[in-house]
């Protein structure tokens, strides 16, 4: 099969919301079912996927492509079915879907101009999409747009400088010049939101009004691809150390914060939007080690990260993915319809992805993450082993803080409750059942499939692990000294879902007495949410919160954790006032749609550039 | 912290054995008075006719002295329902609809070494949405009808309702009953009943005495 | 130094004023003091906390709604009107009206009883002994280590020095149990008359076991002092500098205010005023502790004078006639200042007002809770010695 028509295959879903809504949601499902089992049979050798090249215009399937395929469908497949159960009324499916397959469209691109091609398709429907409903969320908008096409513009040097000097857009040019590299990898890390202490691209998507099938698009499947990004660039070429020393520097750092900032949050979107952040910090950790340990010829090693960040992306997807389809169309309300739909129970259980102690969601791949780090430490490279005794260090520290957020997140689930309907425990049982399903499929599936092993593809790229690091599918193997993890394994989380959850489940009461929480007895309308109950872990961190309120006197302002967002907004408010002068005196327009000119205009001209 | 434990050792046990033992004190006036109507007796809340006091009514002030004298005993206690499934644990939640401040003070002297009241598996809760008794204190007053009747409501069964002190029995001096809105489960007499008298209440409401 | 008008009323289109710790009524000229208006708005970050009328945590019903961003207090409004008993005097007889006076605040009751009595034997020119004046004055000075003790339980308490509490309300039941054992009465009830006492009183064995329970609250006083974490939680929160306060809320500021110093009952008495200088929860309940000892001294005293007191009253309150001129007066109760004004015509009340210190403290509490931290309010709350019953209204 020819990559590009597989690649046409998924474009008529464009078309299908214009015809109607319904079709539009059903097409989701089908083709992020569909980009699967593409993904997996690709995977499996069952199909083969040939290139296509036309001019510049490159196309190719590997089997990193792949791999993160499966993570970006199980995402996709979710907020299909958030969709579903959430019914927008305003939804734009068309841009949404913009926005899906400029991201396929990165997983098959086979040089650097077709990326930037994708790339900058998907970055300007996202942040196009972001300040669409309300004026006032323009501002989150525009910062996603800023942080995007800093990214694209880092993305577009390297391929500059590589193109000056090999006369072509191969990554392979790129990837072989110290500079271009550089340039290459810290645009996608730009995108992952995950330079130190910058995390403006959540910030201001958790603050915006999208509904959440959009949030689950832009906080959870951006940061995926920019990890396939930065995964693929730095596994399959032989980079310079510094690179993947300073992924893993990076990666731990944006763990710490993005757990203390998770645990300090005021609304649900912005604990998952940071906790995102830490996730992926844990992630790109994973990628740094995967290359740090392949080019010192240690593949066991690098594997077994690999596999890890493999288990990462997607469980962390289908958890966070979750999470956000509680929240509803504006970050702060909590107690949305889709809120009742998913279930409280099935919240739970997704929530446990925000933590890395239970061996659920992101636990198996926490614990891979600190036994990679334990045996660079012990490798002998002194500097290494320094700097992977401090990533160890930080990310457990996170470990340990992110359990704030998941106890955050599941006490405040009851608070805002109002009711306990007693007809509500059919409906929950549905969802709660959903996702303990979905769950309890993607494991047994994700540590078969990662024990094949593919006969005459090489073990290594292949992600599929051959049985080295899953015998039997019942333990983990660790590379160091071949010991397992003991009882913690995939075995375990199927006995914690089947032999703990669902008795529990079916078990519980069904019938719920029908009181209002006590008020003190005055029915007065309370407008607090539990977020909006005394923080605790903000006071303790107080001190290491750069707080923007203390400095405007007595009035209570927005509290900005991020300094470079609170520049960017100042930037933007010069910025507003210029264009608005410009728009009025010379255009004699709208700001509005002089912004959107500009965006168009750049889509248009980059899509000419590449048909030239 | 050290000077803690050791003042704790140093004080001993100061805990009552009431109800399985004798009650080490009794405020006189919250005691039900008793006496001979020989003099002219003048009642200000009309709680005495032909000798007998009405304790419910009785405000404890004294006003019947020297003719009544206080009996110094737990005065009778009127409880039209007793719960024995509430006999070995009861969460008590208290509601002032309109007191002066001194029953809530007794009511939550309970908690005190002397009483300690969960040796008899009594605990104060902050909702009445789990609260196996609500006592309530003071004169019914118009904001807190509300307020009561959504407490009640929210309580699940087996409830009792306590009506402590005179001003929640009768009205007393200060204004009007609260049985005029609710049924009165257990009446605990006094201006302001002595923490053991609502002891003894408890306990004979949950079947113990 | 401003002593604010407590009660100000219209009278035959002249306005009075009563001030503070002041026994004469003058002509009232300047701004009358608004009432207390406080918009609170909920907006997309700043939610309204409705905290209670009948919640856990309060003693008394009484209903705060605080907007707050989950941090900080940002603005604040009580209402105390929900358990308002809407006492009425007019026209009931004097035995009455004490019986009511006695039970606006039944945890003050002494104070409240003493300064109506005064005021009716003002009213009628009855003199009374200096023994019933002592007796007064011990009540009231037992009365004030009782509370005082019940705050610092509560405040410890809230601290989480569940032990220091325990160990706190352990002397308050003590003491209440003497004061039950000699007055009769564990709230003073029944025994102030216009003109004397209720009931024979005998305090001839009281003096030691007072003595061990102050002696007691000093050594736990100095124990909680040591504990960092105590000291943590209230220092420097809710913060009150404003005169309009009462009590040890005023002292608790650096003002050296008290309604005793200038009060007859305690002349030759020498009380001794503490005061603090941060205004914060723990100033105050550093002023309230010291207050404890400084009762002691005082009620030491006056045990020295007399420990027996014979039932004087009966007849006096016949007496009382009245001629519907205004008396009015104050009291030092243990929340700070009380003042009164009534008058009497043909033995029955025609007129009375009061001033409560709680009505004041919830005021300044109030506006003083703004820019705290929202788990702080509990501390504030504690630290004032509230009591609800005194701020209601009377018809």
């Amino acid at each position: 099969m020819n990559s590009l028509i597989l690649f046409l295959i998924f474009v008529p879903g464009l078309f299908t919301a214009i015809i109607s809504n319904r079709a539009g949601r059903i097409t989701n499902l089908f083709y992020s079912i569909l980009l699967i089992l593409i993904s997996i049979f690709f995977l499996l050798n069952a199909i083969k996927i040939g290139d296509f090249s036309s001019g510049y215009f490159h196309l190719k399937f590997t089997n990193t492509g792949a791999a993160f395929g499966v993570g970006i469908g199980v995402i996709w497949f979710i907020m299909a079915i958030n969709k579903i159960l959430a019914r927008w009324m305003r939804e734009r499916e068309f841009l949404s879907y913009f926005i899906v397959l400029g991201i396929i469209g990165v997983l098959f691109s086979g040089n650097s101009i077709t990326l930037i091609f994708f790339w900058e398709i998907f970055t300007l429907a996202a942040s196009y999409s972001l300040g669409l409903y309300d004026k006032k969320y323009l501002l989150s908008s525009y910062v996603f747009l800023s942080i995007g096409e800093l990214s694209t513009v880092l993305l577009i040097l390297s391929a500059a400088i590589a193109y000056s000097s090999y006369g072509n857009f191969s990554f392979y040019g790129i990837l072989h010049s110290q500079i271009s590299e550089a340039l290459w990898v810290s645009g996608f890390v730009v995108k992952a939101g995950i330079i130190p202490l910058q995390m403006s691209e959540w910030y201001s998507l958790s603050r915006s009004g999208i509904d959440s099938s959009r949030a689950i698009l832009i906080g959870v499947m951006i940061p995926s691809i920019s990890l396939y990004g930065i995964e693929f660039s730095v596994i399959g070429y032989h980079l310079y150390y510094l690179i993947p020393i300073s992924l893993i520097l990076i990666g731990s750092i944006s763990m710490l914060f993005g757990s203390i900032f998770s645990s300090t949050s005021e609304s649900p979107r912005v604990l998952a939007g940071y906790s995102t952040i830490e996730n992926v910090g844990a992630m790109i950790i994973l990628s740094g080690i995967s290359a740090v340990s392949a080019y010192s010829g240690n593949y066991a090693l690098s594997q077994f990260s690999m596999t890890a960040l493999f288990i990462y992306v997607i469980m962390h997807g289908a958890g966070k993915s979750v999470i956000l389809s509680s929240t509803s169309f504006y970050a702060d309300s909590f107690n949305s319809k889709e809120w009742k739909s998913i279930g409280k129970g099935g919240l739970v259980v997704a929530a446990i992805s925000m933590m890395g102690l239970i061996p659920l969601g992101g636990g198996i791949g926490e614990w891979m993450l600190l036994e990679s780090l334990f045996i660079i430490s012990l490798s002998g490279l002194s500097y290494l082993s320094v700097m992977a005794v401090f990533a160890g260090s930080m990310a457990a520290l996170s470990a340990g803080i992110s359990v704030i957020s998941f106890t955050k997140f599941v006490s405040f689930l009851g608070v805002s409750i109002e009711d306990h309907p007693e007809g509500s425990g059919v409906k929950k049982s549905y969802s709660t059942g959903f996702i303990l399903i979905v769950l309890s499929i993607i494991f047994p599936i994700l540590f078969i499939l990662l024990s094949i092993k593919v006969p005459g593809s090489p073990v290594f790229y292949s992600f599929l692990t051959g049985g080295t690091i899953f015998p039997g599918w019942a333990v983990i193997q660790s590379p160091g000294y071949g010991n397992t993890f003991g009882v913690v394994s995939p075995m375990l989380i199927l006995a914690m879902a089947g032999i703990i959850l669902i008795p529990l489940y079916l078990t519980m009461p069904r019938h719920f007495r029908k009181v209002k929480p006590w008020h003190g007895g005055l029915d007065i309308d309370r407008t607090y949410n539990s977020f909006n109950y005394s923080n605790p872990s903000r006071i303790t961190f107080s001190k290491i919160l750069p707080k923007i309120e203390d400095r405007k006197g007595e009035k209570y302002e927005d509290r900005n954790f991020d300094l470079i967002f609170g520049l960017m907004s100042a930037l933007y408010v010069k910025y507003e006032n210029m264009s608005r002068k410009i728009a009025l005196k010379i255009m004699n327009g709208d700001t509005r749609r002089y912004v959107l000119y500009i965006m168009l205009t750049l889509m248009f001209a980059l899509a000419v550039g590449e048909l030239l | 912290m050290k000077a803690w434990f050791l003042r704790s050792f140093k004080k001993g046990i100061v805990t009552s054995s009431f109800p399985s033992g004798k009650n080490e004190s009794l405020s006189p006036w919250a005691t039900t008075p008793a006496g001979d109507i020989s003099g002219e007796v003048n009642c200000p809340v009309d709680a005495i006719h032909n000798d007998k006091v009405d304790s419910g009514k009785c405000i404890s002030c004294g006003i019947c002295f020297p003719q009544f004298k206080p009996s110094l005993q737990i005065p009778q206690i009127t409880t039209t329902r007793v719960e024995k499934s509430l006999s070995k644990s009861m969460k008590l939640y208290i509601f002032d609809s309109g007191t002066c401040g001194a029953c809530n003070l007794e009511i939550m002297a309970l908690n005190s070494p002397q009483y300690d009241m969960n040796r008899l598996g009594l605990s104060f809760t902050n909702t009445p949405r789990q609260a196996d008794a609500i006592m309530v204190t003071g004169v019914l007053t118009d904001g807190m009808i509300d307020p009561l009747k959504a407490a009640i409501d929210s309580m699940a069964s087996p409830k009792i309702v306590f009506a402590v002190g005179a001003c929640a029995i009768s009205g007393g001096i200060m204004g009007k009953s609260i049985s005029e809105i609710v049924g009165l489960d257990v009446q605990v007499p006094g201006c302001p009943p002595d923490p053991f008298v609502i002891m003894a209440a408890i306990e004979k409401a949950r079947g113990r005495i | 130094m401003i002593t604010p008008a407590r009660i100000v009323f219209e009278e035959d289109g002249k306005i009075f004023a009563l001030r503070r710790y002041s026994e004469d009524l003058e002509d009232f000229s300047g701004d009358l003091l608004k009432k207390r208006v406080v918009d609170l708005k909920p907006s997309e970050k700043l939610s309204l906390f409705p905290y209670g009328p009948s919640a856990g945590g309060f003693t008394e019903s009484i209903y705060f709604s605080i907007l707050t961003s989950g941090e900080k207090i940002e603005a604040m409004n009580y209402d105390t009107s929900l358990k308002d008993r809407k006492i009425s005097l007019s026209g009931k007889d004097i035995l009455k009206a004490l019986l009511i006076t006695e039970r606006i605040n039944g945890i003050h009751s002494a104070s409240y009883s003493s300064l109506f009595c005064d005021l009716m034997e003002r009213s009628s020119g009855i003199e009374i002994s200096q023994e019933i004046m002592d007796l007064r004055t011990l009540m009231m000075e037992m009365e004030r280590i009782s509370h005082h003790l019940f705050v610092a339980g509560r405040l410890s308490g809230g601290a989480s020095q569940n032990i220091a509490s325990m160990n706190i309300y352990l002397l308050r039941e003590e003491l209440l149990r003497i004061t039950g054992q000699t007055f009769g009465h564990r709230y003073f009830f029944g025994i102030n008359k216009p003109g004397g006492i209720g009931r024979d009183i005998d305090l001839s064995n009281i003096y030691e076991k007072l003595e061990s329970i102050v002696t007691e609250y000093e050594e736990i006083y100095r124990t909680l002092m040591d504990s960092r974490i105590f000291i943590d939680r209230t220092d420097s929160t809710a913060i009150i500098r404003d005169e309009m306060a009462a009590g040890p809320v005023l002292r608790g500021f650096g003002k050296n205010m008290d309604g005793r110093l200038q009060h007859r009952y305690y002349n030759n008495l020498n009380v001794r005023i503490s005061t603090g200088d941060s205004g914060d929860s723990l100033a105050r309940y550093v002023v309230r502790s010291e207050e404890i000892f400084s009762s002691w001294e005082i009620v030491k005293k006056i045990l020295d004078r007399n420990t027996r007191f014979n039932m004087v009253e009966e007849a006096k309150i016949d007496k009382i006639q009245g001629t519907g001129e205004k008396i009015s007066g104050y009291m030092e109760t243990p929340s700070g200042d009380l003042s009164m004004i009534l008058s009497v015509r043909s033995g029955k009340i025609n007129f009375f007002k009061y001033s409560s210190p709680s009505l004041w403290n919830l005021r300044v509490f109030a506006d003083a809770m703004k820019g705290n931290n929202f788990a702080d309010f509990y501390f504030g709350l504690e630290s004032l010695g509230l009591c609800v019953s005194e701020t209601g209204d009377i018809r």
